[in-house]
């Protein structure tokens, strides 16, 4: 009777995983598989760090960082057939909550001494089944639009870090990445823009600025995903004699901004999107 | 969601008591967990766990901090550079402490201050109002209450010859035999700032309570401006706490920062008037030269003079300070053009507004004061 009920128990919530899967569901109940995923952020070959001066742009323009955080949402795994396989995400509430995980890479050193100490580089989550197939992964940059656009004090971390609030309208930033190009700010500051509604109630963004990477050729179980930030800027020349060259804050009017939302392949302006380089594989 | 977990807990014990008698009510009842008014959205704050907030612990608070025994020669209380009808702040360019001393700093508003990361204009190891509370009280550099020329036994003696106190501590601290302490009193100043919450404004009701008249047309115009990248005033003055320096009951992460908004370049080389240099006088680091806290705009309108040494008198000359991306000074011993000081944020550079955005944004800053939280009984003077 008593393993019966324990059984029951342990069994329950496996059921409701395979519920909530879409592929490779043949009706029996699984193992779930725990996996965690790496992301890497890199400037060409190097890792991002708060101190020392990196090349970057078209013309190799010297830059220095002073931070870097991103969230990603829906991520699953692609296996060699094809098949999907969603990550439930852990929900630890410090670096991830309700689906939506925080890559940080800034550690409050050198330039970055309006940071967090702390840093997250890996995600972690449960697959439905165990593999040992998987050649791709796909997620999305940024946060769903419910809880892009709830409250703060309902959410907790990583929804709710003060630094990666953005406007009332706009929700949150996606992406922050900070520095200095020239004497001058280097800011690329994703978000939704042009969103609709009233007061706190925003109803519509038109430009969602999501960016769905889906990477090929890479198990990222053993091998990480890496953001690579002079990909990014690859398009941008940032030696331009003009006024805020290194700022991108998502406006839909600015070369800057357009030779970055290409490298996501977000639309941007006549630009429809599509491919993505500053998402890849390590190579 | 944590005020339903009060409930449910409330709702369990009574649950767990049913059959007993049910006669104990009155006796023994303790000090009362303090409820806190917040709008749905905003977060509780932060509060230390071993000094939580009561009503009889406030309530002690709020008596100390109005309370002039509270200075060395009993000419000033906390409040004497607090006052509420200036949202916590005195008017002054520079604080003056009881003993005439005249501060470098100007007095910090204390709205909403039980949400901020860190204490004072640059205070990045004063982490707690329990740690901030000793350094008016006893600093002498420069002096502010002047309690550091009693002795302890002086001072608790001010207290404990008392009736009323002997009262408002035992109901504070119920389970200490002798609560009249050093220690007690911090704790009980720190709560009472914990409890001066403010979320009535006009934009509060605009944004909290979704009254879409709430705010006049000028004042939406101009809350688009304050929230737009062209004028990038949200990147430090966001959230709602209208502040980036903030902390409450859901933050993990501990999150101080300090901005140098190019106020001065006396040196031409980024230098500050040596009396005061933000962040670099503790830490040192050449990049922390005029780096101080991004302060809460609740209430800003009813805290003029502004900046950390009250060196801008009006609103206007404070938006001309960022419409020109730091400020020129061009005569005098602080000469020198802060637009140009190398450790300014890269986020304050310029912007251009017409007559009319002008004042849209000045009505905006005009309706983030709060009416009833400058008249509150419960954060008033209680010898009045």
């Amino acid at each position: 009777m008593k393993r019966t009920t324990l059984l029951l128990a342990t069994l329950l919530p496996l059921n409701l995983l395979a519920m909530s899967c879409g592929g490779n569901n043949d009706g029996d109940t699984e193992p779930a598989e725990v996996v965690s995923l790496e992301f890497a952020a890199l400037i060409g070959d190097d890792p991002f760090s708060c101190d020392g001066t990196f090349q970057l742009g078209s013309a190799q323009t010297e830059v220095t960082f002073s931070e870097l955080k991103f969230y990603v949402h829906d991520v699953e795994l692609v296996r060699s057939n094809g098949d999907v396989v969603p990550v439930i995400l852990d929900e630890d509430e410090v670096w991830q909550a309700r689906g939506v995980a925080l890559l940080d890479f800034e550690d409050k050193t050198g330039n970055c001494a309006n940071g967090t100490a702390q840093t997250n580089n890996t995600i972690t989550g449960t697959v439905d089944g165990v593999y040992d197939d998987y050649t791709g992964v796909n997620f999305t940059l940024g946060i769903p639009f419910d809880l892009n656009h709830a409250d703060v004090g309902a959410l907790p971390s990583p929804l709710n870090v003060p630094t990666m609030f953005w406007s009332w309208q706009g929700g949150r930033k996606f992406i922050r990445l900070d520095g200095r190009v020239a004497e001058q700010g280097l800011r690329f500051h994703l978000g939704s823009t042009a969103c609709q509604g009233e007061g706190n109630e925003v109803t519509n963004c038109s430009n969602p600025n999501r960016a769905d990477i889906l990477l090929q050729g890479m198990d990222p179980t053993s091998s990480p995903i890496v953001f690579d930030i002079g990909a990014l800027y690859q398009d941008v020349d940032l030696s331009r004699e003009e006024e805020n060259v290194g700022i991108c804050m998502s406006a839909p009017d600015t070369v800057t901004c357009q030779g970055i939302f290409g490298s996501l392949g977000i639309p941007y302006g006549d630009d429809a999107g599509g491919e993505v380089s500053a998402f890849r594989a390590m190579e | 969601m944590a005020r339903r977990m009060h409930l449910l807990a409330w709702a369990l014990a009574f649950s767990a008591a049913c059959g007993g008698s049910n006669n104990q009510e009155n006796a023994d009842a303790g000090p009362t967990p303090y409820t806190w008014e917040l709008p749905s959205g905003v977060p509780e704050p932060k509060v230390p766990e071993d000094n939580p907030v009561t009503v009889e612990k406030a309530e002690l608070g709020r008596h100390l901090f109005y309370d002039k025994r509270l200075s060395g020669n009993e000419s000033q209380a906390c409040a004497g550079c607090h006052k509420q009808e200036l949202a916590f702040t005195d008017g002054l360019a520079n604080a003056v402490g009881s003993t005439d001393e005249v501060h470098f700093r100007s007095s910090m508003g204390l709205t909403n201050i039980a949400y901020s990361s860190s204490f004072g204009w640059a205070g990045p190891s004063t982490p707690s109002l329990e740690r901030q509370a000793p350094i008016p009280m006893f600093g002498e550099e420069p002096v502010e209450l002047g309690l550091s020329s009693l002795s302890e036994e002086e001072l608790l003696a001010r207290f404990g010859d008392d009736p009323l106190y002997e009262e408002l501590f035992a109901k504070a601290y119920p389970d200490q035999e002798d609560p009249i302490t050093v220690d007690n009193i911090v704790n009980a100043l720190a709560t009472f700032q914990r409890t001066l919450v403010s979320f009535n404004s006009p934009f509060d009701r605009y944004i909290f309570d979704e009254d879409a008249s709430a705010l006049t047309e000028s004042e939406q115009r101009g809350m688009d401006l304050f929230f737009s990248e062209r004028l990038e005033c949200f990147h430090c003055h966001g959230g709602f706490n209208l502040s980036d320096a903030i902390t409450h009951d859901g933050l993990v992460f501990d999150d101080q920062t300090f901005h140098n908004t190019g106020l001065y370049n006396i040196d031409f080389e980024g230098g500050y008037p040596e009396v005061d240099r933000g962040l670099y006088d503790i830490t040192g680091k050449p990049e922390d030269m005029g780096k101080f806290k991004a302060p809460t705009l609740r209430n800003i309108a009813v805290t003029a003079p502004f900046f950390h040494d009250g060196s801008a008198e009006t609103l206007d000359d404070v938006i001309d300070h960022y419409e020109r991306g730091g400020r020129a000074i061009t005569s005098g011993e602080y000469i020198g053009d802060g637009a140009r000081n190398p450790y300014k944020s890269e986020l304050i550079t310029g912007f251009l507004l017409s007559d009319q955005e002008r004042e849209d944004l000045k009505a905006f800053l005009n309706a983030l004061t709060d009416e009833q939280f400058l008249t509150d009984p419960r954060y008033a003077d209680p010898f009045e």
